[in-house]
């Protein structure tokens, strides 16, 4: 008989509740109420819902920064606060929260060293980090004078200098460009192919559905769906054919057929291309005709210390 | 044990790396350029303007005492409000969210504004104290010769000796208890303590008046650890007629060994004015324990007195150390009470916003400065005057004052203890030991407690809210 | 793309009535937002009950009642003055910049003067406001400390009735956040001075056995001259600091480089004033802001006042070199980028 593995949630969030209140102590938003939900090891979890709906508390309840007012929250089997606990977690703010008065090199070996990294390793990933980011040529200019993207950039940079396990990511995409989304997009997908769990807030449905397996929607701080994004997608009560368009005399013939056989009179439509792809396509042949790029890199890829899964002594 | 090392590592890495940041934002952001240039303003500039009192060790007093009241000025202004707005601002504009989820404990993160702060105080001091000795170099090279002696005399170090007090039954302080008692100065009954120590006041006032043909005598009792040059000795008089002026000094200087066969008589016929230096050769002076110096007035020609100065009048300076060890003292004990400033100030930026922080920060500081002015009790505990000026019954709100007043003047007390302007502008010697258990005290002691309260504060507050 | 400068500009942006009604709502907006810190409430509230206090905790007296309790109120209204100036005029400007606020405004049809001007002048109108509160205060601690037939006799009725006051100025905001959600530090800071107005009418419409007696004469208005000199002093800084703000200094930088001008100003007459000194020396002596002109506190000593004709000048030369001060910083500030 097979025994079954019980594997511990990476995130566990039990009756959650979290209440601002004002001077006098009266509560004033129910930011959180009674939020249940769990996010298993290695996937990619996404926090929908409008704005004001408790996502970014959520997310700040789980790197400690808030305290809830009530429930349990548990962060890798710790409470959030533990200061163990936060060698494994890596976190990209919605915001720039960059010191302006240092370049991307000195920011991520600062981060790199007080996450007590030795020298060399911090060398090596810091290379392999600004790499990443395509911000090799800018890495000894201040932050302060950084488009928004490039400040992303090394955001998301110094959230994985520390090889964490769990990553956590504000509203990732915000303020990207198209091309910037699809690189994030590809690295978080990376990132959670290598065994890493990725929790994700946004208000981009788009991006949200390219790139986490399960989603939890939120409203007034309440989750009013949870599950995998195929299961709450599917309609199972309509079909989609796709094929070539016949001639004008077939199509006739083919509607009245399934009209017959349904009773239900089907629509048609041609279907559109994605906006994005085709974005993608047109900068991918104008790129290979003028054979570089002046802003940020457009080939991406995830350093060599991250391929190989989270550090083993974290553990 | 290999696992504990690593992990001492990597804490003193994350020291080091905070540390470094607060070191790296404050350069980048031209504080510590304003900084520096605010102290070569106070050490090289304010000197090359200032007058002095008309001699020349008066000029050296003078620079020194400009140049360490406004280095010190400006770096204390400078600790608490940079250490106020450290975690403050960061705080404020989020860096410190980013910093929050990092393996970083609040006490580290209030550790590493802190030691950049001590790093910066403990650089621009010693800038300071080379800047100090260039001014004082460069204003000793423009005297006339003749002068130049004198300025030097004010760079040594001495220990300065005051003259041993009357002991109690000496003939002298009855006389004075018994002329007290029957001139009915007393107006409230006081025990025999109060009137003795009133009694010695008024002695020591009449010892710094010396009229024509009277005799004053003053017994040193002198340090085991002198060192043993020429000048080791030299008899310090400050006459309380400043500037110019100048007063009749004529007669005769007796200096006894205990022996009681050794005498040593200078005679004198001269007018001085400030302050008048007089080495003394005593042979085999390391073996001397007591000396007894007596001064006869000569000058019966004329209707002036010899009056000295009521805080200094005469002393015995013993040359102990160099004037540059002394000055390195004094920044010593100043650097330690920076250290209380930088953690009085980042410990409010993390309780408060960071304009709050800043004024909390110098509120805090003249508050402490003045309890011990509000706790002071009436004027008959303090200086044995037996006439009462103050309310005999004070307002309860007084007496709440008082009472809240005293344990912070006992807090403050530590770093008022030694005034390090003073003691270097005159020579007076800084103990090491002093120095050293000044800083002990006021660099870890102070800066543990507050730093306690700042993790702790940081700790319970919320960084995602923002400004309060 | 250039910007029309000065008054052209400000017509050219609809002058007349519609840009008085445009620098009025500025203005309006940022007296509204300075008196909404916290900080400022603190340091009104600090410097009127230290002064309304000095005369009712002091141990020592030695026979100068009357001079201990003025020094101490003006000295507050100096010491506090130079902070709140200091810290309004950075905060108008350069924190204004950091956070956003400027390109916010400036992004409207306002010209970059306009703005300027109107941060100064609100500035100028909360350390108005502030130095009126400390002059009421000095007033009532005035009238607290006085003697009556030989002796020194605190009037502790006067002392705690403005305390009082103080006090019940502070619920009342606290009353009106609770019930009306109003922002507490601007309503206590308004009810502030209300609460000290009525106390300095007490203490003159009222003898210490609170019978009624006519007004004027316990009051010494002669104190008013000085606070207005000190009031002129801290104008003149905030002028200052808003230069300093608008293109070099921020932050801790500009704290330290204020500090400096600011002790470099007192010292100026003692360092190089001399009658025969160079002519440099001379030139920068007149150029730092002498401090010294506006500290007339002596002059009260033995019931002298302070001669109106000196009042005239001092705010001659006030006016004077805040103008100068405020066409430099207008000037820095239109090259100024802001991103």
């Amino acid at each position: 008989m097979m025994q079954t593995i019980q594997v511990q949630p990476a995130v566990s969030i039990q009756d959650l509740t979290k209440v601002f209140g004002d001077f006098w102590r009266r509560p004033r938003v129910h930011a959180v109420d009674g939020l249940c939900l769990d996010v298993m090891p290695g996937e990619v979890f996404g926090l929908l819902g409008p704005n004001g709906s408790g996502k970014s508390t959520t997310l700040k309840i789980l790197l400690g920064l808030l305290h809830p007012t009530g429930g349990v929250v548990r962060v890798l089997g710790r409470l959030p606060q533990d200061v163990a606990v936060k060698r494994r977690i890596g976190y990209v703010p919605e915001e720039n929260y960059l010191y302006a008065g240092l370049t991307p090199r000195e920011t991520l070996d600062f981060f790199g060293q007080i996450c007590g990294l030795a020298r060399d390793v911090r060398r090596r990933r810091v290379h392999e980090l600004l790499d990443m980011a395509g911000l090799t040529d800018a890495a000894d200019r201040p932050v302060g004078g950084f488009s928004k993207g490039m400040a992303r950039r090394i955001a998301l940079a110094q959230a994985l200098v520390n090889n964490p396990e769990l990553i956590i990511l504000d509203e990732p995409t915000a303020g990207l460009d198209p091309i910037g989304c699809r690189q994030m997009k590809d690295i978080i997908r990376a990132l959670a192919a290598s065994g890493r769990t990725v929790v994700l807030s946004s208000h981009l449905l788009a991006d949200v559905a390219d790139v986490c397996g399960r989603v939890a929607i939120l409203f007034n701080g309440k989750a009013h769906a949870v599950g995998a994004i195929s299961d709450l997608l599917e309609r199972k009560e309509t079909i989609r054919l796709a094929l070539p368009a016949p001639g004008g005399e077939g199509l006739e013939a083919l509607l009245k057929c399934i009209e017959e056989q349904t009773g239900f009179k089907p629509a048609v439509d041609h279907p559109a291309a994605d906006l994005e792809q085709f974005f993608l396509d047109v900068v991918a042949r104008a790129h290979a005709q003028a054979g570089y790029a002046t802003g940020a890199s457009p080939q991406i890829h995830l350093p060599s210390f991250l391929e190989g899964g989270p550090d083993e002594e974290k553990r | 044990m290999k696992s504990s090392a690593n992990s001492a590592v990597a804490t003193l890495r994350r020291w080091r790396g905070l540390m470094g940041l607060a070191l790296r934002l404050a350069v980048r952001s031209r504080q510590v350029a304003c900084l520096v240039v605010l102290v070569v303003f106070a050490c090289v500039v304010v000197p090359l303007f200032i007058g002095g009192d008309g001699t020349p060790d008066g000029l050296m007093r003078t620079i020194l005492r400009y140049a360490l009241t406004l280095t010190g000025w400006i770096l204390g202004f400078a600790a608490l409000v940079m250490g106020s707005l450290s975690i403050s601002r960061e705080r404020e504009d989020r860096p410190l969210q980013l910093l929050a989820v990092r393996p970083v404990r609040a006490w580290e993160l209030w550790l590493g504004k802190w030691l950049a702060l001590m790093a910066l105080n403990g650089v621009l001091l010693l800038l300071a104290a080379a800047l100090m000795c260039a001014s004082l170099g460069l204003r000793l090279w423009h005297m006339p010769a003749t002068d130049r002696a004198q300025g030097l005399a004010a760079l040594t170090c001495r220990q300065a000796l005051k003259p041993l007090p009357f002991q109690a039954g000496d003939p002298a302080l009855i006389r004075k208890m018994d002329e007290i008692r029957h001139a009915g100065l007393i107006t409230r009954p006081v025990d025999a303590a109060v009137m003795e120590k009133d009694a010695r006041f008024h002695l020591g006032e009449e010892l710094l008046v010396v009229e024509p043909g009277a005799t004053r005598q003053w017994t040193f009792a002198l340090p085991d650890d002198m060192a043993p040059a020429a000048d080791a000795l030299m008899l310090h008089m400050k006459f309380s007629i400043p500037g110019r002026s100048q007063q009749t000094v004529s007669g005769l200087w007796t200096f006894q060994l205990p022996s009681g066969s050794d005498k040593l008589e200078m005679p004198m016929a001269r007018r001085a004015a400030g302050v008048l230096l007089l080495p003394l050769a005593v042979p085999d002076i390391r073996k001397v324990k007591t000396l007894v110096i007596r001064f006869v007035n000569g000058d019966a020609a004329h209707s002036t007195t010899f009056i000295l100065d009521q805080t200094q009048g005469v002393e015995l300076r013993v040359r102990e150390s160099g004037f540059v060890r002394n000055l390195l003292k004094g920044l010593l004990l100043q650097w330690s009470k920076l250290a209380v400033l930088a953690a009085l100030g980042v410990t409010l930026g993390a309780c408060f916003s960071s304009p709050v922080a800043v004024f909390a920060a110098l509120g805090l500081v003249v508050a402490f400065s003045l309890a011990g002015f509000f706790t002071m009790e009436s004027p008959i505990h303090d200086d044995g005057d037996l006439h009462d000026h103050s309310d005999p019954s004070p307002h309860w709100t007084v007496r709440v004052g008082r009472v809240l007043g005293k344990p912070v003047a006992w807090v403050v007390a530590p770093v008022q203890k030694i005034d390090v302007v003073e003691a270097v502008a005159t020579g007076e010697r800084i103990g090491t030991r002093d120095a050293v258990s000044g800083f002990f005290l006021l660099a870890t002691g102070y800066p543990l407690v507050l730093g306690w309260i700042g993790g702790r504060v940081l700790r319970r507050r919320e960084p995602a809210t923002g400004v309060d | 793309m250039g910007e029309q400068s000065g008054l052209s500009g400000f017509m050219a942006h609809g002058g007349g009535m519609k840009g008085l009604m445009q620098g009025w709502a500025l203005m309006g907006l940022t007296v509204l937002e300075l008196l909404r810190r916290p900080l400022c409430l603190l340091l009104a509230y600090g410097a009127a009950t230290l002064v309304i206090l000095s005369p009712l905790l002091a141990v020592f007296h030695f026979g100068e009642e009357g001079k201990m309790v003025r020094d101490t109120a003006f000295a507050v209204q100096l010491t506090f003055g130079l902070a709140l100036a200091g810290y309004a005029s950075a905060s108008v400007l350069d924190a204004a910049m950091r956070r956003g606020a400027a390109l916010l405004v400036l992004s409207k049809p306002v010209g970059r003067t306009v703005f300027y001007l109107t941060r100064f002048l609100a500035v100028g109108v909360v350390v108005g406001l502030f130095s009126l509160a400390v002059a009421m205060a000095a007033l009532v601690a005035n009238r607290v400390s006085e003697r009556f037939g030989g002796g020194f006799v605190t009037d502790w009725q006067t002392g705690f009735i403005a305390l009082g006051a103080m006090a019940a100025a502070l619920l009342a905001a606290a009353w009106l956040n609770y019930r009306m959600r109003r922002v507490f530090a601007s309503d206590a800071f308004l009810f502030l001075l209300l609460a000290l107005a009525l106390a300095l009418i007490c203490a003159g419409c009222f003898d210490r056995h609170g019978q009624w007696a006519p007004f004027d004469v316990r009051v010494e208005w002669r104190l008013l001259p000085v606070n207005l000199l000190i009031a002129e002093a801290l104008v003149l800084f905030a002028a200052l600091v808003l230069m300093l703000s608008a293109r070099w200094f921020r932050q801790g930088g500009l704290a330290l480089v204020a500090g400096g001008f600011w002790v470099a100003g007192w010292l100026a007459d003692a360092l190089l004033d001399a009658p025969h000194a160079p002519a440099w020396r001379n030139a920068i002596c007149q150029l730092l802001p002498n401090w010294q002109h506006f500290w007339v506190a002596d002059m009260l000593n033995k019931g002298g006042t302070v001669a109106w004709t000196y009042v005239g000048q001092a705010t001659l030369y006030t006016l004077l070199y805040t103008a100068g001060l405020v066409l430099l910083g207008q000037a820095l500030f239109k090259r100024r980028e802001i991103r």
